[in-house]
């Protein structure tokens, strides 16, 4: 299902974190549509579960609105776990959209690919890390491309590590 | 009216999407088998290569600072596919031509709203896919594709000259 990737110079840096790899294209074709359940599974006092079946989710529809203009990434290293985004979780990129400020981004810098967060410092936009060890980077004077917009992050909280 | 949509160096393009590091720099895709050069970037084309040569006529000073890359027709097929998903997605019918070529049924448009469509599909497919493509319109498919071919190196749109008029 995965197209891997081409070549062998790959898109990632071992040595810098934050990099990430591309796995491949996203198959919108697929349909694994499952039961959703109605009411909500509540952070905090259980609740008396509300069993209606009768609607049914495709994640892969859910997800991916643009199967066309979108790619799974690998993301690695530490520099986004402020934002959430862990070594080896999987991002989807939508390349289709505009990027604002705020947005979790995947940007061609230095002729690599890597997730940040479009952002402000010192009152001009720049390019922030989720770890304090990875101080902002401004964009003005700095050549860089928006290659697309992380619109989710598929965190393992199971087996974190195994692949 | 008729467009024709050529993606540009459409092997090279395809990889320097995922390889952002190739971006101006003279690059050349390679044949099955390695064997002859079957795209080229605009920077080796500047260099005076030629379409087709074998890669052991290459000159050594060109070879050296060229990057040269194998097919990856896996890769340029999902990726032709995905030009022209979001071409459907945003234009009339879409006919494919070859891997790397379109034609589009663009009848009904006055001529302001021809340019501006024709301008508007290359930078949607540009920004969706990574891919610059250039378009060229007349009223049949050769006439598109002999419009399309005079701006071939750069990414833009255009129209039969006499339609101007």
């Amino acid at each position: 299902m995965l197209t891997p990737y081409p070549g062998d110079a790959s898109c990632s840096c071992e040595h810098s974190s934050g990099h990430i790899d591309i796995l491949g294209q996203s198959v919108g074709q697929s349909r694994h549509a499952l039961p959703l359940m109605s009411g909500e599974v509540r952070a905090g006092f259980p609740i008396h579960a509300d069993a209606e079946l009768d609607r049914v989710l495709d994640l892969t529809e859910h997800l991916i609105p643009h199967p066309s203009a979108s790619y799974f990434c690998r993301a690695k290293g530490d520099s986004m776990e402020g934002h959430g985004i862990y070594d080896s979780d999987l991002l989807i990129v939508d390349r289709s959209l505009a990027p604002v400020t705020g947005d979790i981004i995947v940007v061609a810098l230095d002729g690599e690919l890597t997730c940040k967060q479009l952002g402000r410092w010192h009152g001009q936009p720049a390019l922030l890390s989720g770890n304090p060890a990875y101080p902002p980077i401004a964009l003005r004077g700095v050549e860089c491309e928006t290659w697309g917009v992380v619109t989710h992050n598929i965190h393992a909280h199971r087996g974190r590590g195994r692949r | 009216m008729i467009g024709h949509c050529d993606c540009n160096n459409f092997y090279v393009s395809v990889f320097r999407v995922f390889m952002p590091a190739l971006k101006g720099r003279p690059v050349g895709v390679l044949s099955s088998g390695d064997g002859c050069l079957v795209a080229r970037s605009n920077e080796l084309k500047a260099l005076g290569v030629p379409n087709g040569i074998p890669v052991f006529q290459l000159a050594p000073d060109i070879r050296r600072q060229t990057v040269l890359l194998s097919s990856a027709y896996a890769l340029f097929g999902e990726m032709s596919r995905r030009v022209v998903a979001t071409m459907r997605a945003t234009t009339g019918p879409v006919e494919p031509y070859s891997i790397d070529e379109q034609f589009i049924d663009l009848a009904g448009l006055s001529l302001e709203a021809l340019q501006a469509h024709a301008e508007e599909l290359r930078q949607i497919v540009q920004l969706s896919t990574g891919i610059p493509v250039s378009i060229g319109v007349a009223p049949s498919r050769t006439l598109a594709l002999s419009v399309e071919k005079q701006t071939w190196l750069e990414a833009r749109s255009s129209l039969f000259p006499d339609l101007c008029k």
